[in-house]
C-alpha cells in the first residue's frame, strides 16, 4: 500500500514531541499567556547554562532580567495580546538573550516570536532562537577582504 | 474597471489615517529605543487605488526594483501588508539606523534581516491599529524580505476585485527624511468591512 493511501492514524509519528524539540539545532522557548515559562529545549539549557526544571512557571523577565524594556519583551506582548509574529535581528538587537557559546564568547542570535493557539483558545507564544555566529563571522571577514582590496 | 476606489470617503480616510498615526507613534518609540536616537514616523497621505494603478502612485519608487517586507494577514479582513522602498531608500534607512556606510552592492544577509525587522515593527503597528478598529484579532504570517519589481507584486488586472489601501510613510531618522509606502492588498469585501467599522466608530 502506498503511503498516500494509509489512514491518517497509521501515519502517527509515535514520538514524544519533546524529544523532537530536544533534537533541534536551534532554541525553542514556549511561554503561556502570562509570559510564564512552559518549556524550553535542550539547546536553550545548553547556551543559557540554566536548567528548565528550575525555571518552569517563572515569568520570562524574572529568568532573564536583561529583557526589561527590550524589543523581545515587546514582541512577546505583540504575540500574546495581538497574535502578531515578530522577527528580531542580531544587527539591530545585539545579544537580546544572555546566551554564550562558551565562557565570555557570546552566541550571536536571531529570534522569531510566533503566537501559538492553545486548545483552551488562549494564546501562548513560541520563541525560536537561531545561532548566526557563523554568518556574522563570514560577513565581517568578506567585508574586511573587500575593504583591503578597495584600498590596495 | 471596478471603480470602488471611493469606497472610503475623505472623512473615513482621515479617521483611518489618525488611527494609523497613533500606531506609528508606538512603532517609532520602539525603533527609537532600539537605535538609541529619535525616530519619527508619520503617515501624511492615505488613499485607495486599484492594483493596476499602484505603480503610478509610488512617485519615489522605480517600478523595476523594489525592496520591502511582506506580511500576509487573515481575520475579519484579509490580505497582504507590504512596506516598500526604492533600493536606494532602503539602503539609506539601514545606514541611518545602523550608522553604517554600506554600499548598495554589499547589502548582505544581515542588513536584509535588519530591514525585515524594521518592516515587521511598522506592519505590526498598522495591523494592531486595524485590529483595534475591529476590536478583533488579525492573524499574521512571519514577515518576509522581498526584492522584486512592482508589476509582480501588484499583478491584478483592471477587472480584478482587489484594491490597495496605500499609505505614504515618512521616516525621520538621524536628520534624514526617508519616504516609504505601506500597502494593504485587500478585496472589496474587506475594504467594505473597514468602511462599516469606521462608520460605527464615527457614529455615522
Amino acid at each position: 500500500m502506498s503511503i498516500n493511501k494509509q489512514k491518517n492514524s497509521d501515519l502517527d509519528l509515535n514520538v514524544n514531541y519533546r524529544n523532537v524539540f530536544d533534537a533541534c539545532g536551534f532554541g525553542i522557548i514556549i511561554l503561556d499567556e502570562f509570559s510564564r515559562l512552559l518549556y524550553w529545549n535542550s539547546w536553550v539549557s545548553k547556551y543559557s547554562n540554566c536548567a528548565l526544571t528550575s525555571n518552569l512557571g517563572e515569568h520570562i523577565e524574572i529568568i532573564f532580567p536583561i529583557l526589561g524594556e527590550t524589543r523581545l519583551l515587546n514582541s512577546i506582548d505583540d504575540a500574546l495580546h495581538y497574535r502578531l509574529p515578530s522577527t528580531i535581528s542580531h544587527k539591530l538587537n545585539p545579544q537580546p538573550l544572555p546566551f554564550f557559546k562558551s565562557k565570555n564568547i557570546p552566541l550571536e542570535h536571531n529570534i522569531k516570536v510566533v503566537p501559538l493557539k492553545h486548545t483552551d483558545n488562549t494564546f501562548h507564544c513560541m520563541i525560536e532562537i537561531s545561532d548566526v555566529s557563523a554568518s556574522v563571522k563570514r560577513e565581517n571577514r568578506l567585508r574586511d577582504i573587500l575593504k583591503k582590496n578597495q584600498s590596495s | 474597471m471596478n471603480d470602488k476606489t471611493d469606497i472610503l470617503n475623505e472623512i473615513q480616510l482621515d479617521a483611518l489615517g489618525e488611527l494609523l498615526n497613533i500606531g506609528m507613534g508606538a512603532a517609532a518609540a520602539s525603533l527609537s529605543t532600539m537605535v538609541r536616537q529619535e525616530v519619527l514616523l508619520t503617515v501624511p497621505v492615505i488613499r485607495i487605488v486599484h492594483q493596476s494603478e499602484v505603480s503610478t502612485q509610488l512617485d519615489e519608487v522605480p517600478p523595476e526594483s523594489v525592496c520591502g517586507v511582506k506580511q500576509t494577514f487573515n481575520g475579519d479582513f484579509s490580505g497582504d501588508a507590504l512596506l516598500l522602498f526604492s533600493e536606494a531608500k532602503s539602503l539609506s534607512l539601514v545606514q541611518a539606523v545602523l550608522g553604517d556606510s554600506i554600499p548598495l552592492e554589499e547589502l548582505g544577509e544581515m542588513e536584509e534581516e535588519a530591514i525585515t525587522e524594521i518592516g515587521n515593527i511598522i506592519l505590526n503597528a498598522c495591523l494592531s491599529s486595524l485590529a483595534n478598529i475591529f476590536n478583533e484579532h488579525l492573524d499574521s504570517e512571519i514577515p518576509e524580505y522581498l526584492n522584486e519589481n512592482l508589476s509582480s507584486l501588484f499583478s491584478g488586472d483592471s477587472d480584478d476585485n482587489s484594491f490597495v489601501l496605500l499609505l505614504k510613510m515618512s521616516f525621520n531618522i538621524a536628520e534624514q527624511d526617508i519616504t516609504g509606502y505601506v500597502t494593504f492588498i485587500m478585496d472589496v469585501e474587506s475594504i467594505t468591512k473597514i468602511s462599516g467599522q469606521i462608520n460605527k466608530m464615527l457614529g455615522l
